[in-house]
């Protein structure tokens, strides 16, 4: 039981990990249009593994208790707020790289300077 | 459990960059980007620090805080998309 823990704990640093590369990806991204597939990384993948890893978590029953019903309602609670946040991730970077294309935002080709 | 916290410095670390986005970003919709990414990375760290803490009720407060996340990105886009909120800027209007 203990080892689901561990392994919990691990899927939830990896997804810290792909945290950090979205964010070295935002800072470092030549124009605007890359820079939303860099924050994209944060919403889905990064989002993903930290709370299938927390629900992990949550389904592990503290030392010497019993396994109590009331961790599956922390467990589906999490699986709610990841779906919510891939609907809604997908949504407003889609809104955003529209209304950016309308306000003519031209994307950037090699070898210009970085937007 | 420090796995746990070394996740939250890495969704802390997105957060600053995050903001150096946001103040850095030379349109206004890196900016807008970069409050949604801040406002993801906020999520998971209510998550995560729910989690350190031993407090099940703070994922109702990242439930929520996604949920306003989204409507404050898609009302200042409208915003900017359509600047009259009232009617409904159809593609062709926006774009002449």
């Amino acid at each position: 039981m203990m080892v689901l823990f561990w392994i919990g704990a691990s899927l939830a640093a990896l997804g810290g990990f792909f945290f950090v590369t979205s964010g070295v990806g935002m800072y470092r991204f030549p124009d605007f249009f890359t820079r939303i597939h860099a924050a994209g990384i944060a919403d889905s993948l990064g989002a993903l593994l930290v709370i299938v890893g927390l629900s992990l978590v949550a389904l592990v029953p503290p030392e010497g208790q019993a396994f109590e019903l009331s961790q599956i309602l922390v467990a589906v609670k999490l699986n709610i707020i990841l779906f919510f946040l891939w609907v809604s991730g997908t949504t407003a970077t889609h809104a955003l790289a529209k209304s950016a294309w309308l306000a003519n935002v031209q994307p950037w080709k090699k070898g210009e300077e970085p937007r | 459990m420090m796995l746990l916290v070394g996740a939250m410095a890495a969704v802390l670390v997105t957060m600053i960059l995050g903001l150096v986005r946001a103040v850095r970003g030379p349109t206004v919709f890196d900016r807008i980007l970069a409050v949604n990414a801040f406002g993801t990375a906020t999520v998971i760290f209510i998550c995560l620090h729910g989690f350190v803490n031993e407090r099940p009720d703070f994922l109702d407060l990242a439930l929520v805080y996604a949920l306003m996340n989204f409507i404050g990105t898609l009302a200042v886009l409208k915003y900017l998309h359509a600047p009259n909120l009232g009617a409904l800027a159809t593609d062709e209007e926006v774009d002449s």
